[in-house]
């Protein structure tokens, strides 16, 4: 079992550089295709989704470029040159919705949740737990009235910030289960007002904008996009990240 | 109008008035006539006559008309007169048609003309030979105008690569005297770049043979054209019109007594003179087949097609830094010049560069276009160095070889001095120095090397998460039972005895406390006496028999206790006891001794180790 894991991901390997060479070599539709083949065989990471993105980006695919950086993003939320080419990409798509404004705290709480995944958070948060514990132990230990004054408070700061990191982590991962985002892939798609061909289009979306996703109905998605409008979509019209 | 005039005819006609029967035909310049050929109707009466109504001529075109002529017969000092309205039709289309009768009222009677069928062919009758019939004399002229004057566009070739040079010239061609002519629409000349020949402002007029015909020709418009796309192009006519001037052949009478017979009067002196006629002009449509250029892709390729030369010059290539320096680039030869592009000089960033100057010296003729263009670029090298700017690459498509060619210019290198901050002063230095330029953008390298997923990314939610996050408490648990299982096998009574000292001391300074607000003063010295030994003999694992004030000093300074402390310590437990017995004798307030208590309490628990 073991072997056969890493005999596939030796041949996910090889992949991989193969298509790092095709993609230096300019020949960025054959990059892209031997990316995808590594994704199917199931060893997905940031490197590739990103790199997969690099390769539609250079065939002029920029909707496939976005939906793979996206994904990569999901996996690595703080690589800086996943966000940097976003932004290159995002240049390239047509619809350009302003994001409902956010109070400032607001603001700088998503950006510190954004800051690290709820791995790296549960990591932290676990190793001041165990931290707490060996300054408790030491407390129950301590003779002097000073040093058991100095590990008493220890313990409950240590047990606090490891209980927020924790509590942080859970609060992300609750919400990366629950947010799904999606990419427009169409040219161009109206959004209805209710999950029926025949009722009013309320908006049009033009391909590689990206959507949150709120709900499912037989073939149908509703979607709200960053301003805040909601409407509803067929599924292929977008490809969830 | 019309009735102006034919008021004029019956005011002129009461003045002459005669009384001849009354004579209103109707005839046709040809019949039959061939589709879209132009012929004559003419309405003549031979007496005053008004009021005049034409039929309607829904089959036909109206092209002029009616025009009105008269003449005048003197036979034998009795002069007769008649009068002569001409409408030039066009038939539409085939088929026989009849021309209803016009009425007019002559002598005070409404009179009809005779009606005509006429018969329409397909394509152009035969022109009939001029005299053959009396009746056609008077359409002949107007007949032959469509013969005789017509516009054509010849082209210099129909078969092109796209951006060739093609010719096209528009003659006028025509056989009787044209008074004037306007273009009226040009042709737009779509798929194509134009350039129009200038032309004398005078319509100079050659000889020009053609079957056998001789013909005035005048060159109305010359226009080079350059293809700018592939397949078949179509050159949409010119239309206009000219005014052409027709000798009026005189009315031929039916009576042979008429001198006016007699040949030598038909001389245009004593004819009725000249008459001007509205000619519609329109050339042919030409049909142009474009061959498209072979597919080539090299970028420097911008559409240039004909045969070129590329010549370089650069003023100077020693200088110092922002000096300005010209490249001059000449495009000469023959082909579309006029559509050719500034080629790209491929200058480095730190030399700054200007939009070229372009001059044209252009010269369009028959041959097609020619001469040369100019880009001049201005360059300034805003920092010492040497710089290599790449020749220049210039790609058009050779007509005559029928390939692609490409010119290059040599190599521009450039030795720039730097300038030195402190000859030139601060300013200079300052503006020497240059921002951070983002040249480009792009998106980022891929990345080549995946790193291993990290241990991070599945932690949160796994077995192993949840089992470290446990472990924690349950050490801390496992750690105080040790603890205190350890405390008890030892049978350490002395260490719990000591931890408990401090909370007996506690439980009894609140007791006493409560006595001392109870006002029970006798049991508050006895709670203080006996909190503040028990705490000592626990702290010091001392039997409270063994407890005298020496030994306890003795223990107590042993353990680090200050010397100061320990006194107060005494003190207060001899006031403590002094009370028990003589309440009175007490001077301090028994809330002092509480406090005391307190304090050496925490004292003790400071200093002890």
């Amino acid at each position: 079992m073991l072997c056969l894991c890493t005999l596939q991901n030796l041949a996910a390997d090889n992949l991989f550089d193969t298509a790092n060479k095709l993609y230096m070599s300019q020949q960025y539709e054959s990059a892209a295709k031997t990316y995808e083949d590594i994704i199917k065989l199931g060893n997905s990471s940031a490197e590739v989704f990103y790199n997969l993105g690099n390769s539609y980006f250079k065939t002029g695919d920029f909707t496939k470029a976005i939906l793979n950086y996206e994904r990569a993003k999901k996996l690595k939320p703080s690589d800086e040159d996943i966000l940097f080419n976003i932004a290159i990409a995002n240049q390239k798509t047509i619809d350009k919705i302003e994001p409902a404004p956010k109070v400032f705290y607001q603001r700088w709480w998503d950006g510190y949740v954004a800051s690290s995944t709820a791995g790296t958070r549960s990591l932290v948060g676990v190793a001041l737990i165990w931290l707490a514990a060996f300054v408790g132990a030491i407390y129950i230990f301590a003779r002097s009235y000073s040093l058991k004054k100095l590990t008493f408070f220890g313990t409950f700061i240590f047990l606090f910030a490891g209980l927020f990191f924790v509590a942080v982590a859970s609060n992300q991962n609750n919400y990366s289960q629950n947010h799904k985002e999606a990419i427009i892939i169409p040219d161009n798609v109206y959004v209805k007002s209710s999950p029926d061909d025949k009722s009013t289009n309320l908006f049009m979306l033009h391909t590689g904008t990206k959507i949150e996703l709120k709900d499912e109905l037989q073939g149908w998605k509703k979607i709200k996009i960053p301003n805040g409008n909601e409407g509803w979509l067929k599924d292929q019209s977008l490809e969830v990240i | 109008m019309e009735c102006i005039v034919l008021l004029l005819i019956s005011y002129f006609y009461s003045i002459f008035s005669c009384a001849q029967d009354p004579k209103f035909t109707a005839s046709v310049g040809k019949n039959p006539v061939g589709v879209n050929e132009q012929f004559e109707l003419v309405y003549s009466i031979n007496t005053t006559a008004s009021n005049f109504t034409a039929p309607s001529f829904k089959d036909f075109n109206l092209l002029a008309g009616p025009m009105q002529s008269t003449s005048m017969q003197i036979i034998n000092g009795a002069m007769s007169q008649s009068v002569t309205l001409t409408y030039y039709l066009q038939a539409k289309a085939e088929g026989t048609f009849r021309i209803d009768p016009a009425t007019i009222n002559a002598n005070g009677k409404r009179i009809q003309s005779n009606a005509i069928s006429l018969t329409v062919v397909k394509g152009t009758t035969k022109q009939q030979q001029q005299g053959g019939n009396q009746q056609n004399d008077a359409g002949t002229d107007d007949a032959l105008l469509s013969k005789n004057i017509f516009l054509k566009a010849s082209v210099s070739k129909t078969n092109v690569s796209q951006g060739e040079a093609i010719l096209v010239t528009y003659k006028l061609y025509t056989r009787v005297n044209v008074v004037n002519y306007t273009i009226e629409k040009l042709p737009a000349y779509t798929g194509f770049w134009s350039q129009e020949l200038k032309m004398p402002e005078r319509l100079e007029l050659r000889d020009e043979n053609i079957n056998g015909i001789n013909y005035k020709v005048g060159v109305l418009k010359k226009v080079v054209l350059f293809p700018q796309q592939s397949g078949v192009l179509t050159l949409d006519p010119m239309q206009g019109t000219c005014i052409a001037r027709v000798q009026q052949q005189r009315k031929k009478s039916n009576n042979p007594f008429d001198i006016f017979n007699d040949p030598f009067f038909s001389d245009p002196f004593f004819g009725m003179g000249a008459r001007d006629v509205n000619v519609a002009l329109k050339s042919e449509t030409v049909k142009i087949n474009v061959a498209p250029l072979p597919p080539t892709s090299d970028p420097d390729f911008k559409g240039a097609v004909g045969k070129f030369t590329l010549a370089e010059t650069i003023d100077k290539q020693q200088l110092k830094a922002n000096d300005a320096i010209n490249i001059k680039l000449k495009i000469s030869g023959k082909g579309n010049l006029k559509l050719i592009e500034a080629p790209v000089l491929n200058i480095p960033d730190d030399i700054e560069s200007y939009e070229p100057k372009v001059y044209e010296n252009i010269t369009v003729n028959e041959a097609g276009v020619s001469g040369s263009k100019t880009f001049e670029y201005l360059l300034i090298p805003r920092h010492g160095g040497e710089y290599n700017i790449d020749p220049v690459r210039f790609t058009f498509y050779d007509l005559e070889k029928k390939q692609y060619v490409t010119l290059a210019s040599g190599n521009f290198n450039l030795k720039v001095e730097g300038s030195k901050g402190t000859d030139e002063g601060a300013a200079v230095a300052v503006q020497n120095k240059s921002d951070f330029k983002l040249l480009g953008k792009d998106i980022r390298f891929i990345k080549t090397s995946v790193t291993e997923r990290n241990f991070a990314a599945d932690f949160y939610g796994s077995i192993l998460f949840y089992l470290l996050l446990v472990i924690p408490f349950v050490f801390i648990i496992l750690v105080a039972l040790y603890k205190r299982r350890r405390d008890e096998l030892e049978g350490n009574v002395q260490l719990s005895r000591s931890r408990n000292a401090t909370r007996m001391a506690q439980k009894r300074l609140s007791a006493a406390k409560k006595l001392l607000e109870q006002n029970n003063n006798d049991a508050f010295y006895e709670e203080i006496y006996k909190a503040l030994n028990i705490y000592c003999t626990d702290k010091l694992s001392i039997g409270f028999a063994d407890l005298s004030k020496e030994n306890l000093k003795q223990n107590l300074v042993a353990k680090n206790v200050s010397e100061s402390t320990v006194t107060k310590l005494i003190d207060t437990i001899e006031t403590c006891e002094m009370a028990r017995f003589a309440a009175s004798a007490i001077s301090t307030a028994p809330q002092t001794i509480y406090s005391d208590a307190v304090q050496i309490i925490t004292k003790i628990e400071d200093e002890i180790k």
